[in-house]
């Protein structure tokens, strides 16, 4: 009897501190978009469909998005981006690992806006990236509103951009997140 | 007793720190939820040569298609065809997720064409296996050619209508093949030999040579009897995607660009040679842009 009593005190403290450290946020609809601007054309696709999990002890961050749910305007432009330049078929997600740089220093239960570095590595057409970028977290109310911005070109994943088509396309491609993290609840 | 405790407090202590540092890859696994994939790009056109692909529209897309052929190659008089050309000109419009209209003009007997197209199962595999893709076209033409017969001048003797169903895979990435039951009622017919009702059975497909250029072959072949002069049309192409068209080049007995016509009212036979050239032209203006720009967070961050 003594046993249970012990073992079930112990399991309950284990579950009480494991749901006390909310250290884990998630967003299911994260929004990124792509834009490229030149005097021939302007290209813009967005995708609200990315998941991310962002641990804000460790600062450990994990964004898996696919490319299939960037939508286009055109149609035709959408099916060439993944037909002849990401090979979607070929390589459908893209994943972004990264770690929060000195995340240790904000307070996740006031609100404020906080700017912190952020480094990892961007995995996209069989090629992995590093990019390093300020990002801005605004803590309200327990959720955390995350943006950024960065620019990746062509030639960084292996991905041939003809000479017909060069005009019509930005050589820094320029990249926007926008993710709004809720506590992650399991 | 005492052990036995011991032990369970180190394995429940073992395993709630397991929890702690779980990987946040296999969480993110866990989170992405079972997803269908539907299979994109079957074909890169709406036609798969002259008649119609299992591909439409989606929404608020507008494509205008120029549908162009030459005389018979056979034929050098014409300069071998080049000299000769009958025309169609189409809008297809993707009217919502799963119907797409078109509305046009041939040359030939002056006729105007429309037809609705819709997605009714999409390949996919994932959550949902879906192993084949099949549309559903509807047509009907209107010749508007001045009277020739008494017969002709009757308003209704001028329509005919089509009816598929295109059934496509797309078996690997280059390779796709598709299936067109087909039938076609024709209000008048003149010769006493053909028939009002006519079936067919179409087979098609593509095979890619690289990722902008793909090699199409498509055949109807007549259940019905037909009069002698009536052939199968048989059509054999390339589909090369350039910036912002894409382009079908190819050789085809048919003359006519409407379904019906070319179903029933092939008159050359490619057997002997008697084939043309024709090219299609595919332009899409997204009508309804599918733009959500969010130019906040732009002002915000900046680059």
């Amino acid at each position: 009897m003594k046993k249970y009593v012990l073992v079930t005190l112990v399991l309950s403290l284990a579950l009480i501190s494991n749901l006390k450290a909310q250290d884990k946020f998630i967003t299911k609809t994260g929004h990124v978009w792509i834009h490229s601007k030149t005097p021939v054309k302007e290209i813009e696709a967005h995708n609200h469909q990315i998941t991310s999990i962002l641990d804000v002890k460790t600062g450990d961050m994990i964004v898996s998005a696919f490319l299939r749910d960037f939508k286009f305007d055109n149609q035709l432009v959408e099916e060439h981006f993944n037909e002849n330049y990401v090979e979607s078929a070929k390589y459908p997600k893209v994943k972004f690992k990264a770690k929060v740089i000195d995340i240790a220093s904000i307070d996740f239960s006031k609100n404020g806006t906080y700017k912190r570095m952020v480094e990892g590595i961007l995995e996209m057409h069989g090629k992995s990236v590093t990019i390093k970028k300020e990002g801005t977290a605004v803590v309200k109310d327990g959720k955390i509103k995350a943006t950024a911005a960065f620019t990746v070109t062509a030639e960084q994943f292996a991905i041939v951009i003809p000479a017909i088509v060069k005009d019509k396309i930005q050589k820094d491609i320029e990249v926007y997140v926008d993710f709004t993290y809720t506590p992650y609840t399991k | 007793m005492k052990t036995k405790l011991f032990f369970t407090v180190v394995i429940v202590l073992l395993s709630s720190t397991k929890l702690m540092s779980q990987d946040l890859d296999k969480l993110l696994d866990a989170e992405t939820e079972a997803r269908t994939e539907y299979t994109a790009g079957t074909f890169k056109a709406t036609r798969l040569i002259n008649g119609q692909s299992i591909e439409r529209m989606q929404t608020g897309q507008l494509d205008f298609r120029i549908d162009h052929r030459f005389g018979l190659i056979t034929d050098s008089y014409n300069a071998f065809g080049l000299d000769q050309s009958n025309v169609h000109i189409t809008l297809d419009y993707g009217i919502n997720d799963w119907l797409m209209v078109g509305l046009g003009r041939a040359a030939m007997e002056k006729t105007v064409d429309g037809f609705l197209k819709f997605s009714a199962l999409r390949q996919s595999t994932g959550k949902i296996n879906m192993p084949v893709s099949v549309s559903l076209f509807l047509g009907a033409d209107m010749k508007g050619s001045n009277p020739v017969t008494t017969a002709d001048s009757l308003y209704a003797n001028r329509f005919s209508y089509t009816s598929q169903i295109l059934i496509a895979r797309k078996f690997t990435e280059n390779l796709s093949l598709q299936l067109m039951p087909t039938f076609v009622h024709r209000n008048l017919v003149v010769d006493p030999a053909d028939q009002n009702n006519v079936f067919a059975i179409g087979i098609g497909g593509r095979y890619k040579l690289n990722s902008r250029v793909s090699l199409n072959v498509e055949y109807y072949h007549s259940l019905t009897a037909h009069s002698a002069s009536t052939y199968n049309p048989l059509a054999v192409g390339f589909d090369i995607e350039t910036g912002g068209h894409v382009f079908q080049l190819f050789v085809t007995n048919a003359v006519w660009n409407t379904e019906r016509g070319f179903i029933t009212g092939t008159t050359n036979n490619w057997m002997k040679g008697d084939v043309r050239l024709g090219f299609k032209i595919s332009r899409v203006f997204p009508l309804i842009p599918r733009k959500d720009k969010s130019t906040e967070i732009e002002k915000q961050v900046g680059l």
